[in-house]
């Protein structure tokens, strides 16, 4: 079977035709997104309130307004409201964010204007009744102690609590901030800011034309103000300069987290970061998994992200190991930090990792909903609807030196906070 | 409905096909027929420790991740007890390289002292990392330990324990993939912009020459029979809070009772307003979380019920109120008919939802042929619609008992 040793040629992705992101406007100026795909029998709506977590007073408002947006308005029980969108088939997932919340909406497309209308007619009117409240205390503390047992969520926390201070990006809730959330504060949240008249929309699925016109000419009666972010800024922010530990006695694991704030940056540095973070730890062949997990067995899972930070973003490397590995671990991922910053990659490494970019970059259009997280990332960083266009191009042009500057100038070991949690 | 094409090439391997062509990319999903329940009980967790030397390199592949990021590409797999499943996804333009990487881990893998080495290193870190690190962590080794005694199923997927794992030899390996990881024993399918002419004729390339000795795993399990008596067990794990769970073993997939208990169990948990939400947690706030599913495997199926209980709440009494919603639901019979009717709407739109993703069809795809009955995914909407709730309610009434239940009540470990 000689004809298996040729392996078979691969083409690069280096273009390919991209559908603009339109962000429109009604005539009183609301926004919206739409994006047709016929004959698939399903819709999506999401409506994005420009509020989240960094409105809030105290821990947990925001996620308490939006988790109890349904479960109770003026005229109606949770029960019957829920019970109706059951009815109906469909699905209704409420989420608070740090900068922008949603109200997203599933279901088959016959009944999608009356499923909006009922959604917004029953949130808007949200009555956030004291039983309700008083579960919800019973639900988030039981969801949050069992988070609190994990390592993982401790050596999250005390770096950003470290790293942060000062800041909300910095601040957890415990679960005393849980046990005092109060009716008032999140009634006071709710009429301040979750109006479906600020909202931007988007419509995904089987919507047409005519379909999208009377969704919008239904929002549209309740419109009061053009949809905008408020991105506060971050700040700037110094480490502490030592590796923080958080005991948890009889761990068998240890959770491992390094990060620090990226600010504001250009696209073209933003494209080479990601390149940087790519080869670092953002996928299999990665040198964070290749090294600690595949060539040293010393850990299931590691690698790093960019995580949304006010409109900048948290670069994080994460990952867990058996506690007799966890020294050894973080010295091996900062010699690969050092690494990236004093020598410069191979063409070959560089080109791997651009191949498989540009592939999940390409697939990421596919499908009937893929250009709303599009959209949204698009306004969270205030960029143009032309990113996406110009995109690959940034991802094929850069050089192995533009990765060793970008390493030089953000991937500094010293620039980073560093924890780990565990039997330490 | 789906369109499918379908074939079986002489060496054995059934392959399904669906043209997409409003996708970039091409799927390629293989299920192997050998799952957890397949081990040696001194030897568990190989099926699993086995899905991860499969990405180690193969016969003229050196290294197989390399390979399919190089063609932008992206790859996973999972095991459960029943079966392995394997999956890429490629451009479409590099579908050919899905094809030789495949077909040749299916021809001849390349296990060595140092795959198998560094590949148990990280298995026993998974498995430390879920077992021991995470609230109710050990939960199905005492799920299956207190519903089997002597079947293959009574461990998880992940291992009874890592010194399994760690016992591993390298001939042990091997006889495990000359037994199972044959084209006779697998399913193919591809899904996404690739015609089935091109498909046809890159099965036949890459696939049609693997020509291994060896049958089809006939799938014979030692029948133990369900319980038929209370059983409990007492445990004590990872968890902030006391926990009851309500196991029972239940039909298998094709069983038609199977289905009956899926959408049962829909019905009693599956809403934020579901009988179990507003009595348990709401009402009486006992639990801060109570749910229930039906897992429909393959040889067979598991209800559990289950409530994570709020502090100082007593799990006897838990377990006694689990039973009687569970009871007072089953007698409440045709008076849930709009619940009834709610659920199967909502099965429904989530099947439309499902069928969306290119990935998600090519695993259904490949699952409903090794059950051997492909046209199953364009059937199972329908199935549901024709259900009857008398039946659903007898089904369950028949299974879920009081006299036969197997309880595990959990406590934080000191």
């Amino acid at each position: 079977m000689s004809f298996r040793q040729n392996k078979p040629s691969t083409k690069i992705i280096e273009s390919f035709d991209i559908q603009e992101i339109r962000i429109d406007s009604t005539s009183k100026g609301q926004l919206y997104h739409h994006q047709h795909t016929p004959e698939i029998g399903v819709a999506k709506i999401s409506f994005w309130f420009p509020c989240g977590t960094h409105n809030q007073d105290q821990p947990f408002i925001a996620s308490a307004a939006f988790d109890l947006l349904l479960a109770g308005s003026s005229s109606m029980s949770e029960k019957e409201i829920i019970e109706k969108i059951d009815y109906w088939g469909a699905s209704v997932s409420c989420e608070a964010g740090s900068l922008g919340s949603t109200v997203t909406l599933r279901c088959k497309k016959d009944i999608v204007i009356e499923l909006i209308q009922w959604v917004v007619t029953h949130a808007s009117t949200a009555s956030y009744p004291e039983d309700q409240i008083d579960n919800y205390r019973f639900i988030k503390s039981g969801g949050l102690e069992r988070r609190m047992q994990t390592p993982g969520y401790w050596s999250e926390r005390v770096a950003k609590e470290k790293y942060y201070k000062g800041s909300k990006l910095g601040v957890f809730g415990d679960l005393s901030d849980i046990e005092t959330l109060n009716r008032d504060q999140i009634i006071a949240f709710h009429m301040k800011h979750v109006h479906f008249g600020k909202a931007m929309i988007f419509l995904s699925g089987e919507i047409d034309n005519k379909s999208k016109d009377n969704i919008l000419a239904l929002t549209d009666s309740l419109y009061t103000k053009t949809f905008q972010l408020d991105i506060p800024s971050a700040g700037s922010f110094t480490p502490s300069g030592s590796v923080s530990k958080y005991n948890i006695k009889n761990s068998s694991q240890v959770s491992m987290y390094i990060m620090k704030h990226i600010g504001a940056i250009d696209e073209s540095t933003q494209h080479k970061l990601t390149l940087l973070n790519l080869v670092l730890g953002g996928y299999f062949g990665s040198r964070l998994m290749q090294e600690l997990r595949e060539n040293q067995g010393l850990t299931y899972g590691i690698g790093s992200s960019f995580r949304p930070a006010y409109g900048e973003r948290t670069w994080s490397i994460s990952g867990e190991m058996n506690s007799t590995n966890a020294e050894r671990a973080l010295e091996e991922t900062q010699k690969i930090m050092r690494a990236l910053s004093d020598t410069v990659v191979s063409n070959e490494e560089l080109e791997k990792a651009k191949r498989y970019y540009s592939g999940s970059f390409r697939s990421g259009f596919d499908g009937p909903f893929s250009s709303m997280n599009k959209c949204q990332y698009l306004v969270m960083r205030q960029l143009s609807t032309q990113h996406y266009r110009e995109t690959l191009n940034h991802i094929w042009t850069t050089q192995p030196k533009d990765l060793l500057a970008t390493a030089q100038e953000f991937l500094n070991v010293k620039d980073f906070e560093i924890s780990l949690a565990g039997d330490i | 409905m789906i369109e499918i094409n379908r074939f079986v090439l002489k060496n054995g391997l059934r392959v399904v096909h669906q043209y997409d062509k409003s996708v970039s990319t091409v799927v390629l999903n293989t299920l192997y027929n050998v799952g957890a329940r397949d081990e040696d009980e001194n030897r568990t967790g190989f099926a699993h420790l086995f899905e991860h030397l499969m990405f180690a390199g193969s016969a003229n592949v050196e290294s197989f991740d390399k390979e399919i990021e190089e063609a932008g590409g992206q790859n996973n797999a999972f095991t459960n007890n029943e079966y392995t499943n394997y999956y890429i996804s490629v451009p479409q333009e590099n579908v050919e390289t899905a094809f030789w990487l495949e077909s040749d881990r299916m021809l001849a893998l390349n296990i060595n002292p140092e795959s198998l080495s560094v590949q148990q290193g990280v298995v026993i870190e998974e498995f430390k990392q879920r077992c021991f690190n995470a609230p109710f962590g050990m939960l199905w080794h005492h799920v299956r330990e207190l519903l089997y005694k002597k079947s293959s199923y009574r461990w998880p997927t992940i291992g009874l324990s890592f010194e399994h794992i760690e016992n591993a030899t390298l001939e042990d390996v091997q006889s495990f993939y000359n037994a199972f990881y044959l084209p006779q024993n697998a399913v193919l399918s591809v899904v996404g912009n690739i015609s089935f002419e091109d498909c046809k004729s890159l099965c036949f390339k890459w696939f049609e020459p693997i020509v291994k000795e060896g049958s089809q795993n006939k799938n014979v399990y030692f029948d133990e029979g369900f319980p038929v008596e209370r059983r409990e067990l007492l445990a004590e794990d990872l968890s902030p809070n006391d926990a009851v769970f309500l196991i029972w073993r239940g039909p298998s997939f094709k069983d038609e009772d199977s289905l009956a208990l899926d959408v049962f169990a829909d019905m009693l948990g599956g809403s934020d307003v579901s009988e179990l939400q507003e009595i348990l947690v709401k009402q009486e706030q006992l639990c801060n979380a109570a749910e229930c599913f039906y897992l429909r495997g393959l040889g067979e199926g598991m209800f559990m019920l289950y409530g994570i209980l709020n502090p100082g709440v007593d799990k006897t009494h838990v377990e006694n109120r689990l039973i009687e919603v569970l009871n007072s639901f089953i007698n409440k019979g045709l008076s849930n008919k709009t619940l009834f009717e709610s659920t199967q709407n909502k099965a429904y739109t989530g099947l439309l939802f499902e069928m969306i993703s290119p990935l998600t069809r090519a695993q259904k795809l490949a699952l409903w042929e090794h059950i051997g009955d492909v046209n199953g995914i364009n059937e199972e909407s329908k199935k549901i619609q024709s259900l009857n709730l008398q039946h659903v309610m007898d089904v369950a009434g028949r299974y879920f008992k009081k006299e036969n239940v197997s309880v595990i009540h959990y406590s934080p470990k000191q």
